[in-house]
């Protein structure tokens, strides 16, 4: 027998009492997981998108397309040192066909930034009434070419349907820059540009070349701001606004989940009194008994860690089936998430268990065998 | 019986008080005792007069409140110091058995034994030697629910010596038990002074424990009575 016997046997003695604890964990848990495993499949997708659309760099006035910089900039930007192309688009969330938060591009036909699709149909025509659809909305929407969407009032032909992208871009609407800028009442405005440099002879000029543009749009245009795509990709408002979430709701998640271990071991202590007594008498330290109070814990979160784990990669495979939840990107976890999870849950246990144990070692022995 | 105590001091105990809620009860007022290596004594007195209170102290569980006792010619360490001491001069025999109900006979007797051996393959060992010793060696995977009461005590009793302690202290040790079974408990105390030299102190309201001990130690009011020889 060890003292892991004593921790063991500890737990299934309350089998009801240690499965509601571990299972309260493992929604904490599993929430953590859940929220944390969208936020990087969100980053980890729209880092996808740029890299796929072989951009170095994005110029925006904030973090999204969602501003407001005059067309004409992007001449100003192809006349930079080092820039061998811009792209000017922009981009929001529109109803198309009835149909709320669909991603809608307003994008240059004549750039090359799409040419890692694959296209059955065509490319739409700049400025024409024409729409390509990513394969994942067409399907919800139940459109093909030779079709028509609705998006703002305006008819508008599908004329391609791409496959070969991410999950974010499958599920995107592309029109031309100009329809646009019609539909949303902003002549010559776009929310920002893709930049491309001149590849140098490795790597390592390239990214000199990258730094220098960088430095030059910074001069040119202090109003604007430029990232790198991964910068970007990591940082924009959407990947901002789910990591946020994503972490205010774990908090939240964790907090409860502590007070929740709190209570489990508080009960276990008052109820173990004697016992404890007991292990005081035949010279167990303090610190032998803290011990076993906070392995009980820490198993205890330790196994709702686990149970998180399971229960996280199920829900998100259940989500991931849900059409309206495809632009989630949910797209699993990366491993260091799951140590993560199970290191959150040994500091649970730790967090959780501490006073309970603390306590528990601080019981007089006397009074504990007295204790009715 | 009472017999004058053979042997040399083993525990002394001089002018010790114990109060509780700040002076509202006394329960020990000024004890003198000496207890001799390698007795049996009893110590019997009516409900309340400070038994168990004298035991705990004598165990190193609680602290006077003013006095000293000397274990071995020692004063009796505190705080860190009584852990141990508990650990490997002393073991406890109670009423109510205090086993660990989800642990086995066998896994009982191990507990005492962490703060002291570290091989778990040695623990049990020595574990089924001491169920041997109380005649459970096999009932030693059975749960103490699905022992008998006399078979717990005597598990527990197996428990008190896991450490070779120097004392074993006894709080009413056949208080929870029937006539038969508390033969049975006090003949192995006996028995195991007999073969070990362990002392054993026993508080008993049970006169056929009392009689079987070396010398009865009579306490009153909180105070030991003198001793009667005869």
């Amino acid at each position: 027998m060890t003292q892991f016997t004593l921790v063991l046997s500890a737990i299934a003695r309350r089998p009801l009492r240690s499965l509601l604890t571990i299972l309260g964990v493992g929604v904490a848990l599993g929430t953590f997981l859940c929220f944390q495993s969208l936020a990087w499949g969100l980053e980890k997708n729209w880092m996808g998108l740029y890299r796929d659309r072989g951009t170095d760099l994005i110029v925006t006035q904030d973090n999204t397309f969602a501003g407001a910089i005059a067309q004409t900039v992007g001449d100003d930007l192809r006349r930079l040192p080092g820039v061998r192309s811009v792209t000017p688009l922009t981009w929001g969330l529109s109803t198309v066909d009835g149909q709320p938060g669909i991603p809608l591009t307003g994008w240059d036909p004549d750039a090359s930034t799409l040419s890692h699709l694959t296209v059955r149909g065509r490319l739409v025509a700049p400025n024409a009434a024409e729409a390509l659809l990513g394969a994942y909305v067409a399907r919800r929407l139940g459109k093909d070419i030779g079709g028509s969407v609705t998006i703002g009032g305006t008819r508008v032909a599908v004329v391609g349907v791409f496959t070969g992208a991410n999950v974010l871009e499958l599920e995107s609407v592309y029109v031309p820059l100009g329809l646009f800028q019609r539909l949303h009442g902003t002549p010559g405005i776009v929310g920002g540009f893709y930049v491309n440099v001149v590849r140098g002879t490795d790597d390592g000029a390239t990214q000199a070349t990258i730094a220098d543009v960088t430095r030059a749009i910074g001069a040119r245009f202090p109003r604007l701001v430029t990232y790198r795509t991964e910068e970007f990709a990591r940082n924009n408002e959407v990947v901002g606004m789910t990591r946020a979430t994503a972490w205010g709701t774990s908090v939240i998640a964790f907090g409860v989940a502590v007070l929740g271990v709190v209570n489990t071991m508080s009960m276990a202590v008052l109820e173990r009194t004697r016992e404890i007594g007991l292990l005081r008498a035949v010279g167990w330290r303090r610190r032998r008994i803290l011990g076993l109070f906070l392995s009980e814990s820490m198993l205890l979160t330790t196994a709702g860690g686990g149970l998180g784990i399971v229960l996280a990669v199920v829900g998100l495979q259940v989500l991931a089936q849900v059409p309206r939840m495809r632009l989630l990107a949910i797209t699993g976890s990366p491993a260091s998430l799951y140590v993560e999870t199970i290191a959150m849950g040994l500091l649970l246990g730790l967090l959780g268990g501490l006073l309970p144990a603390y306590r528990a070692a601080r019981i007089s022995p006397a009074e504990a065998l007295r204790y009715e | 019986m009472t017999v004058a105590g053979p042997g040399t001091d083993l525990i002394t105990v001089h002018g010790v008080t114990k109060v509780y809620d700040r002076g509202a009860v006394e329960a020990l007022r000024g004890v003198e005792l000496v207890l001799y290596r390698g007795e049996i004594a009893a110590i019997v007195g009516p409900s309340g007069c400070g038994k168990s209170t004298l035991l705990h102290l004598l165990g190193g569980l609680d602290r006077p409140t003013s006095g000293e006792i000397l274990f071995d010619g020692t004063p009796l360490a505190h705080g860190a110091d009584s852990d141990r001491f508990r650990a490997t001069r002393v073991g406890f025999v109670f009423q109510t058995f205090h086993l660990l109900p989800t642990l086995t006979a066998l896994q009982n007797v191990q507990v005492p034994m962490f703060e002291v051996e570290r091989s778990p393959r040695r623990r049990r060992a020595k574990a089924e030697a001491l169920l041997d010793v109380v005649g459970l060696v096999h009932r030693g995977g059975h749960l103490p629910a699905r022992l008998s009461v006399g078979e717990r005590q005597r598990v527990a009793i197996a428990r008190a010596l896991a450490n070779d302690p120097m004392v074993i202290l006894a709080d009413e040790p056949t208080g929870s038990l029937d006539s038969r079974a508390a033969a049975e408990v006090t003949t192995l105390l006996r028995a195991v002074n007999g073969e070990r030299g362990t002392t054993i102190v026993i508080v008993t309201h049970d006169p056929g424990v009392a009689a079987a001990a070396h010398r009865v130690v009579h306490m009153r009011d909180g105070r030991v009575v003198p001793e009667a020889v005869s």
